[in-house]
């Protein structure tokens, strides 16, 4: 899990409010604060979360901060008694490195420690009272903190990496298995190299992002992607027929191209592509989709996007190293879409930076895809969507329809005027990439979801940690119900707002009235109302945070119990978990009297730091008590594997969660799964087409009587690996227009379309 | 369905076939213009245009030695396509020969040297391309099969000494010598195509294998030995009168045999096997020889819907189960050796299908909607062990 939930919220500082004071009330507005690293991320120990589902969320609300007056209660000396018995400095070619020969006094009493809810250390924290971050692309070990009574406290220094224990390189795999063997040793040897403070402060360094040029400019930073590749990966031609000439002709001008026409060979075959066209329209009155070509064994997939009756061609280039005809297909789909959305005509404009930012954020979200891993459901427009308890969920909507509404205080001057200058289309609330709660409609929420997918906001949110976002953006939706009786958004004003706290973030939609339109400094001035609307939804955060949402929201999402699915290649998994959920019970009957101490004092830090909000936060923890994880499978076993619900009509899809570090990683399952989902995709997409044609007409065309037109398919699939042969089903439903997929153990005796229909009813949350 | 296909030398057509309802030839300047394309894209640093797709249908380029075929259809998956094409270049090596093919000088004299059965086999490919398993040959189920087959043997070795003997029901191959399993299942096929082609004057004339021999020319021989009962043979320099005798005389004794086996169509399985009355077809396809027995005539009624039965087994193989996306395919996940998938099914309004693959084996079979899901695998199952465990049946 990202640590931005962690930080306390009263350390948060709304550092936008001061960028607002600079902002000179241009068109737009970007404002993103990220952090590039992740502080003990990967160290924690993995916790048990199946058996403790019931008990986590009260304790979660009793946890004890870092900061405030419990501070020196808290702070212990660590268990392990070690002491530095000689120290060696030596020098290299890379500065100076130290050698520390540890003596482990107590080491034949030394256990490994058992791990506890409430302690969120990593091992190499509990042991030497230092903590780590990782550096960049997880190689180095730097030390972050050293604590009071820690051994380094007299040796090393923060900002110095630790290279090695007793001989042996330590990695993010390793680290916490090394340290696991060295505590029942009597000595042993830590080496530690010492600081390059610039890298040190360059790595705490927080990027601040405010036009989309700088993702791109900081995306080593951000992203520790290596993108210097000579090879194409994407490419982007925008042509138009040169009217200037005459009408007739067929002289053709490349508006834009991305990267630029020296680099890109796929712009030097536009005439190709533009007479494939061409035959196509004039011989069978269609247009292609999409032309495959070969270069040194590399295939390349170009796209076709054709508009004003054949004037204007969009063509969009992708190396099938990075992604399918399917990846591709769906990208152009959404990217064409994302555009549209965003620029009124983007294919007039003369400004391109932008532009071409944004195709090189495409370009870094190839790169980021495992090549031999495959993509189905995250490339559908459909916003993933988590299905949180009712009581949440009519909080949140509480939440939301209060700002919409702009009756939730006491009106003042300005905010009379906001609520006439604005009418509201709608609003949602992501939890970091999956959507909690939604007030659009389908079509508002697709654009609204491109918008942040291709803004690199939830690519943020996997690779570091986002602190802060306020976007605010004028918007040109093609489709809306507008407040102003005409429905064209080149001629209304419609703007999106965007504001995150912590892992929340909050969209808002908005529409001038036009009858209040000043057309004097238009601009700067519907730019302050937007500053201010963006405040109004920050205090709305702001509440949602404080009154325990965002909290609850994690651990409902990283507990995936609703329903609950079984990683059939992690079958100790189970084991383990038990026998851990053994030692913290005899913990934390050892701790009792400790831990009471420190839940009375919690308590009581939390009473003051929350005021008013911890009555409320109280109250939903108890309503979550009596849940328990939810098998939608018959039997001692739980025999679901894993399961997608892409529901096109609501522009949602529920699907198992498998976010890394939450549960244990499901990939290999998932890789299957999605290969056999992509197969019966385009079976259960025919069906829908020819469902299509058949209401309009009553003739079945020939073409379609021998067409396979499944309303479900299925695969029964067997796996050969280390531990054995596993045999599971894939089976893929179709609903109207919802599909539904489900991956399930072959022995069940169940009739397990059951399950598919249970999901379909929405049996997720 | 429309399939047009079209094969240049150097921008010359070769020739230009098409297929389907109601479709109008194309300009000759189309298919210069795609040829051009093909040809621009080549001439910027080796870039080979492979396909361009449009809705419901593609375009597919593919170049051998010096030719070009372009492909276009707007019913058929790439892969049908890609085989179609495959196969028209490949019965154009049959009869002329690779190296024929690759010093073309005049492209009008090519065109000449293809002789009418050569054209007919690329129109009945066209036919075929929709309804036809094209990378796997057709068979029938009969007990006659291993008895035949024992004579077949003694055939191939005595009298004819000739390693490649099929004999054909209809252009259904009811047994083969085991040299002629040996081909190229695209050889194997071509010849088979190409003998039920050749009318009755015209039994013997040069091959070249493309696989095998795709420079040195056979013969084939053709030889009908009762009505609807064919037996074809590679052979050396023997005289057609000397070999049209020997067969009369070798087989005169086996007619009632052949007869039999030829009652077996076109229901292509022995009558004595019955199935479950929610079965309605079978694609039973052995791996291992590349052939395949469909039947499309269960109970026995004879329907138009026959061979809908027949299309949608077929559609049901090339769509779902013979899949590539598990196949060749890397996971990165070291632990894992293999990934098969043994079962597959689809349900539609209409009817059920279930598929079940074993090592050898792979059979689909087409349900009446009525049957529940659950109860398809062991009903498929029992098919399988139906048709295979009869010991008479050789196959």
């Amino acid at each position: 899990m990202s640590n931005a939930s962690d930080c306390s919220f009263n350390s948060y500082s709304p550092d936008f409010k001061n960028y607002i004071e600079e902002y000179n009330g241009s068109s737009s507005l970007i404002y993103i604060r990220a952090h590039s690293i992740d502080h003990h991320h990967q160290l924690k120990q993995s916790l048990n979360t199946d058996e403790l589902f019931r008990n986590e969320f009260k304790r979660m609300s009793l946890r004890q901060r870092d900061k405030g007056i419990l501070s020196k209660f808290t702070s212990k000396k660590s268990k392990f008694d070690l002491k530095v018995v000689e120290r060696n400095v030596y020098s290299h070619d890379n500065g100076r490195a130290k050698e520390l020969k540890i003596r482990n006094i107590s080491f034949k009493e030394n256990k490994l420690p058992k791990p506890r809810l409430n302690d969120h250390r990593s091992l190499f924290e509990i042991i030497f009272n230092a903590s780590l971050i990782i550096g960049p692309e997880n190689r180095k070990f730097i030390i972050d903190k050293i604590n009071q009574f820690s051994i380094f406290e007299k040796d090393l220094n923060v900002g110095d990496t630790i290279k090695s224990i007793n001989g042996d390189l330590i990695t993010v795999d390793n680290l916490n298995h090394i340290l696991s063997k060295v505590i029942t040793q009597k000595y042993f040897k830590i080496v530690a190299e010492e600081s390059c403070k610039d890298e040190y402060v360059a790595m705490q360094e927080e990027i601040k992002i405010t036009k989309v040029p700088d993702v791109v400019t900081f995306k080593d930073k951000l992203f520790q992607l290596e993108t210097e590749s000579h090879e194409l990966i994407f490419s982007l031609n925008v042509i138009v027929k040169n009217e200037q000439i005459s009408e007739d002709s067929d002289d053709y001008i490349t508006v834009f191209s991305y990267p630029p026409k020296e680099n890109n060979f796929l712009h030097k075959l536009k005439g190709s592509f533009l007479t494939i066209a061409s035959i196509m329209k004039n011989t069978f009155n269609i247009y292609p989709r999409i032309t495959n070509i070969k270069v040194h064994n590399t295939i390349f997939y170009v796209t076709y996007t054709i508009r004003n009756g054949g004037n204007e061609f969009i063509f969009l280039g992708f190396n099938s190293n990075y992604g399918g005809s399917f990846d591709a297909t769906h990208l152009t789909k959404n990217f064409v879409k994302f555009l549209d959305y965003i620029y009124p005509n983007f294919i007039i404009m003369n400004d391109f930076e932008q532009l071409n930012s944004f195709c090189e954020i495409v370009k870094m979200q190839l790169i980021k895809k495992n090549s031999d891993a495959i993509n189905f459901e995250q490339l559908f427009s459909c916003v993933k969507f988590v299905s949180l308890p009712k009581e949440i969920v009519l909080r949140i909507n509480d939440a939301l329809s209060e700002l919409e509404a702009m009756d939730y205080r006491n009106w003042n001057e300005s905010l009379m005027e906001l609520f006439g200058k604005f009418s509201i289309i709608g609003s949602c609330l992501y939890f970091k990439n999956s959507l909690i709660c939604s007030h659009f409609n389908e079509i508002d929420l697709e654009n609204v979801d491109l918008f942040i997918r291709h803004m690199c906001l939830k690519f943020m949110f996997e690779r570091c940690i986002l602190k802060e976002v306020a976007i605010w953006q004028r918007v040109y939706p093609r489709e809306y119900q507008s407040y102003n009786m005409e429905n064209d958004s080149t001629k209304n004003k419609v703007f999106l707002l965007i504001v995150s706290n912590g892992n929340l973030i909050m969209c808002v939609l908005l529409e001038e009235n036009s009858f209040n339109i000043n057309p004097e400094n238009i601009e700067s001035q519907s730019s302050n109302y937007l500053i201010n609307f963006l405040f109004e939804m920050k205090d709305v955060l702001d509440h949602l945070k404080m009154v325990g949402i965002e909290n609850l929201a994690k651990i409902w999402i990283n507990s995936a119990k609703r329903p609950l699915c079984k990683n059939p290649f992690e079958p100790e998994i189970s084991k383990k978990n038990q026998l851990q959920l053994k030692n913290i019970k005899e913990e934390s009957e050892d701790d009792e009297s400790d831990r009471d101490f420190d839940s009375h004092i919690d308590g009581q830090s939390t009473r003051q730091s929350s005021s008013g909000g911890f009555e409320n936060e109280d109250l939903i923890y108890k309503d979550f008590e009596d849940i328990i994880p939810q098998t939608l499978t018959f039997g001692a076993d739980n025999v679901l594997f894993h399961f997608t619900n892409l529901d096109f009509k609501e522009g949602i899809m529920i699907t198992s969660l498998c976010e890394k570090y939450s549960i244990p990683p499901n990939d290999l399952l998932v890789d299957i799964f999605r290969r056999g989902c992509l197969n019966i995709h385009n079976k259960l997409q025919n069906t829908i087409k020819f469902n299509q044609i058949l209401s309009r007409e009553n003739r079945i065309s020939n073409n379609n009587k021998t067409a396979m037109l499944p309303k479900e398919q299925a695969m029964l699939c067997e796996v050969k690996w280390e531990k054995g042969i596993l045999n599971f089903w894939i089976i893929g439903r179709l609903f109207g227009i919802k599909e539904l997929y489900v991956c399930h153990d072959a022995r069940t005796p169940q009739n397990m379309v059951e399950i598919a229909f249970r999901l379909a009813i929405n049996c997720c949350g | 369905m429309s399939i047009y296909l079209m094969c240049l030398h150097n921008g010359t057509p070769i020739f230009n076939k098409k297929r389907g309802e109601n479709i109008e030839n194309l300009p000759f300047s189309t298919t210069a213009s795609l040829s051009s394309v093909h040809l621009f894209c080549q001439a910027q640093t080796n870039i080979d245009l492979t396909s361009t797709q449009f809705d419901d249908g593609l375009i597919l380029w593919r170049e051998y030695e010096t030719l070009l075929f372009i492909g276009i259809s707007n019913n058929l998956s790439e892969k049908v396509l890609a085989s179609l094409i495959e196969k028209a270049y490949y019965a154009m090596v049959l009869h002329v020969g690779l190296n024929e093919i690759k010093n073309i000088k005049n492209s009008d004299r090519m065109k000449r040297e293809l002789k009418s059965t050569f054209y007919q086999m690329i129109e009945k490919l066209m036919d075929f391309a929709e309804n036809d398993l094209l990378d796997y040959n057709e068979s029938i189920l009969c007990h006659e099969a291993s008895l035949i087959q024992q004579k077949l043997n003694e055939f191939c070795e005595l009298p004819i000494a000739s390693p490649f003997c099929f004999m054909l029901t209809k252009s259904r191959l009811i047994c083969a010598s085991l040299g002629f399993y040996d081909l190229h299942v695209t050889d194997r096929k071509l010849l088979i195509l190409l003998l039920t082609q050749l009318n009755v004057s015209q039994k013997d004339i040069p091959v070249f294998l493309p696989h095998k021999s795709p420079n040195i020319a056979y013969r084939l021989i053709g030889q009908s030995l009762i009505q609807g009962v064919t037996i074809g043979l590679l052979c050396g320099q023997q005289k057609y009168e000397d070999l049209e005798i020997l067969c009369q005389d070798f087989w005169q004794d086996s007619y009632e045999l052949l007869v039999k086996a030829e009652i077996s169509n076109p229901r292509n399985f022995p009558q004595t096997i019955e199935f479950d009355s929610t079965v309605l077809g079978f694609l039973l396809i052995n791996k291992h020889n590349k052939k395949y027995v469909i039947s499309k005539n269960i109970q026995q009624v004879a329907s138009k819907r026959n061979s809908h039965r027949m299309n949608i087994l077929r559609t049901f193989f090339n769509e779902a189960v013979d899949l590539d996306n598990f196949k060749n395919s890397s996971f990165y996940d070291s632990s894992i050796e293999n990934i098969t998938v043994n079962e597959h099914y689809y349900v539609s309004d209409y009817h059920k299908c279930h598929a079940i693959i074993d090592e050898n084996y792979i059979l689909c079979v087409l349900y009446l909607s009525v049957i529940p899901t659950y109860a398809m695998s062991f009903l498929t199952q029992d098919v399988l062990n139906k048709l295979l465990s009869d010991k008479s049946i050789e196959w």
